[in-house]
């Protein structure tokens, strides 16, 4: 069972779980990259102290500010 | 078989790179791009080797052979590629399987096919499985000559297609219900043709058996490409947590290097000859007068051009590799205290170069605010036509100083503009925030023929847009200063432009302008055209009371040679003005209100193009408020640089803070 | 990925990138265009630009629906 998580780490690997946000032109931009239900993120890159995270989702670059990170729902993929 | 005549005909996709190996192997010269549709017309050479002739003909790009469906090209192509003896099959060694499809269509023909893989360096499979994939003989066209082709030609042979392409069981129904016939025509009759027996029409079909079998190859060949990015090991210093900002400055600095120096010499180089050129003239009086006037509104215009082709071209070269991109993350700190997020920076570094396009980049931003927001701070940001006006004044007033003022004056105008947003979206804001997340493209090298192509677009609306205003209103500044209002010529303390600027140079008295120096405020009001007019306006103007005597040919090219050899650190040695002018400049100006002038310069209303264009995204309302604005913001900061009025800074920023902290009450009521 | 699967990926899916359609099939983004615009010639599918205000149209906000 995959376990949800609060806080990220460098060079893990989550699994989307679900967009928290309401707001449909957020959904649609996280749609737009990718970041839909069931797709799985790594964290790459992380800048100034956490504030930015680069993560590769489908094999491509994604930048983003800490908050619009807290709008999905992560769960750290369980090693079978 | 020996052929008395061999037809090789080259058959690809759009944009594989047909032409470019036609070039190499035949050694002619025809025009080659890095884009679709650039071959419109079959091409053809003849070559004899022994008792056979080859004629090799390139083609313009085709998506199928079958379907003529929106392929304009396809009737050029048709009966070519029906009297070919061999098939030179282009194929991109980026995209195999899909240049693959079109291979087994080819297949159809039934003639000898031979397999060329252009962009072979990109190509991430093995030769030999390829070469099993496409069933024919193949080679790279990086190394291959003509006589490599023809041998590969001579061992080419035709291929049954049914023997290799597995065609869905609807369409094998249909084949067998046929007359016999070629493969081809079969398919170009059941492809008009309605499909009644299963739910797919026929032309579905046909272009699953297509798909299916190259992807069925390429997998049992082993030929599958899996993306990858030579790049990649670029982001661990890009995005690095300590790095990342140093590199950023870095590059900025880089940038505005070669702008000002490289640029910058070239552009006085050119000016120069120019004045040159219009100082030959004979003759004194009005026309000899309106000459000169004409001819120095040019000159100055045309400076301008080279400023504005290395600042395209770096920033089109950041923007195309994809660093641009990594940029808006870097920022975005910066910008999310006043509400904006990254994004907002691109159009900032725009605004460098020119407000216009800085403008109508701000469409990339979301959310109607936070682009008003991002409009409203670009005209603070010292376009590059500020840019010749304080290296002019920072040359004369600041020896030696001129690149630290310079660099203190964008550095002033990026506080403004920050400041002046942080009050906007503390009255007007809406308390939304912009939102980050962005795809970072993968790192490529620059497409430079599109890259050409934009900077000569840009240069040229840049020349159309401006040139004009520029040449029209130095000789009505010209004329201006020559006629009295019943419009007879005078001498020049009677002109036009002498009474109006005395009548207004009165107001401009709190930044050091008075009567005396009232070509300075002529100056000002011609800078509302377009700023690059304020200093050929002041050439003009002062040159009515003691003539200039441009460069000779020799000073310019010493000059230009000497800028160049320093340009790395040409920003730390501003100091390319002749003598001559800086000295009337001093004649008219002292410290003080030199600097509280160049202040007014960075901060004051913005030109009528960039009015123009912020009317058209944000309306008439919201220009004319940027108008007063900025207009305001000049005014205070020029009484305060020139009079030391530090008693109106502090009373403002208390009323500021007051106001502010009303707000933050207010909100806080509310909720 | 031929036009058939594809053609189900996008019903069921409902609205597709063209970088979704790649990582799906694990093609290129190439291929991927050219088998969509397959779809789109023969009017069975359409385009649809995210956000209505970009001047350039950028490749990550353009995705595709089956009709």
């Amino acid at each position: 069972m995959d376990k949800l998580v609060s806080t990220l780490a460098l060079g893990c690997e989550y699994r989307i779980g679900r967009i928290l946000t309401r707001e449909n032109k957020m959904r649609h931009r996280f749609i737009a990259l990718g970041l839909v239900p069931g797709a799985t993120l790594t964290t790459c890159y992380r800048l100034f102290r956490g504030l930015y995270w680069v993560v590769s989702v489908q094999h491509q670059y994604v930048g983003f500010h800490w908050s619009e990170l807290q709008m999905l729902r992560l769960y750290e993929i369980a090693e079978s | 078989m020996r052929l008395q005549k061999v037809k090789i005909v080259l058959v690809g996709m759009p944009n594989v790179g047909k032409t470019t190996f036609f070039n190499q192997i035949t050694g002619a010269h025809f025009k080659v791009g890095n884009w679709s549709g650039v071959t419109v017309k079959e091409n053809s050479m003849c070559f004899s080797r022994g008792e056979v002739t080859y004629e090799v003909v390139d083609l313009p790009g085709i998506l199928s052979v079958y379907d003529d469906l929106d392929q304009v090209d396809y009737a050029v192509c048709r009966d070519t590629m029906a009297g070919a003896d061999v098939f030179l099959n282009i194929v991109d060694g980026r995209h195999v399987q899909r240049d693959l499809v079109l291979s087994l269509q080819l297949l159809c023909y039934q003639i000898p096919q031979v397999t060329i893989v252009t962009h072979d360096e990109h190509m991430a499979t093995d030769h030999q499985r390829l070469a099993s994939a496409f069933s024919t003989p193949l080679g790279l066209a990086s190394s291959l000559t003509l006589d490599q082709v023809l041998s590969l030609c001579n061992q080419a042979k035709a291929i049954n297609p049914e023997s290799l392409i597995e065609w869905p069981v609807g369409l094998q129904v249909a084949f067998e219900a046929m007359p016999d016939s070629g493969v081809l025509d079969k398919l170009k009759i059941l492809v008009k043709q309605e499909n009644e027996q299963v739910q797919e029409s026929y032309d579905v079909l046909i272009a699953e058996g297509f798909y299916h079998t190259a992807a069925l190859l390429i997998d049992r060949h082993g030929c599958r490409q899996v993306c990858q990015d030579p790049f990649k090991y670029l982001d661990d210093y890009v995005l690095h947590p300590i790095w990342g900002v140093p590199i950023f400055l870095v590059v900025m600095y880089v940038m505005f290097s070669c702008t000002i120096g490289l640029g910058g010499a070239l552009g006085e180089f050119i000016s120069g000859i120019m004045q040159l050129g219009i100082a030959s003239f004979p003759g004194n009086g009005f026309m000899s007068a309106l000459i000169s006037a004409v001819g120095s509104g040019v000159a100055t215009g045309v400076g301008f051009v080279p400023i504005l082709v290395v600042m395209y071209v770096i920033l089109g070269f950041l923007e195309q590799s994809g660093y641009l991109a990594r940029v808006v993350i870097l920022v975005d700190g910066l910008m999310r205290p006043i509400g904006l997020s990254g994004h907002a920076f691109i159009p900032m570094i725009l605004g460098f170069g020119c407000n216009v396009p800085a403008v109508l980049a701000t469409r990339t931003i979301s959310g109607d605010w936070q682009r008003l927001l991002t409009g409203i701070m670009l005209p603070f940001m010292s376009c590059s036509a500020r840019l010749s006006i304080f290296a002019i004044f920072a040359a004369a007033f600041f020896p030696g100083y001129g690149a630290l003022v310079i660099m203190l004056l964008y550095l002033f105008g990026v506080f403004v503009a920050i400041a002046s947003a942080y009050v906007l979206n503390a009255f007007f804001g809406d308390g939304s925030q912009s939102c980050l997340s962005i795809s970072l493209p993968k790192y490529q090298y620059p497409n430079w023929p599109q890259l050409k192509k934009s900077v000569c677009l840009k240069v040229k609306g840049f020349m159309k847009r401006t040139m004009g205003y520029i040449v029209f209103f130095s000789t009505l500044v010209a004329i201006l200063g020559m006629v009295d209002f019943s419009l007879q010529v005078v001498e020049p303390q009677f002109s036009v432009m002498t009474t109006t600027g005395k009548a207004l140079s009165h107001g401009f008295a709190f930044m050091g302008l008075g009567p005396e120096n009232w070509q300075a405020v002529a100056a000002l009001l011609s800078g509302l055209v377009a700023k690059e007019i304020v200093i050929t306006t002041l050439n003009t103007l002062y040159q009515g009371a003691e003539a200039l005597s441009p460069a000779g040919f020799d000073v310019l090219c010493y000059e230009l040679f000497n800028r160049l050899l320093h340009f790395p650190l040409q920003v730390f040695l501003l100091d390319s003005m002749g003598s001559d002018v800086q000295q009337i400049y001093q004649s008219y100006f002292s410290v003080q209100s030199a600097l509280a002038y160049m202040v007014f310069i960075l901060l004051y209303f913005p030109c009528v193009s960039t009015l123009l264009v912020f009317k058209q995204e944000f309306g008439t309302a919201w220009s004319l408020f940027v108008f007063g604005w900025s207009t305001l913001l000049a005014v205070g900061c020029a009484m305060i640089v020139y009079g030391g009025f530090l008693w109106i800074l502090g009373v403002g920023v208390v009323i500021l803070w007051c106001v502010l902290r009303l707000r933050r009450r207010y909100d806080s009521i509310v909720c | 990925m031929t036009p058939l699967s594809v053609r189900a990926y996008l019903i069921k899916k409902g609205d597709v990138s063209i970088r979704m359609l790649s990582e799906h099939f694990q093609i290129d983004m190439v291929m991927s265009q050219l088998l969509i615009q397959f779809w789109v010639k023969k009017g069975r599918c359409v385009q649809k630009v995210l956000c209505g205000d970009c001047q350039v149209t950028c490749p990550s906000q353009v995705y595709y629906r089956w009709i």
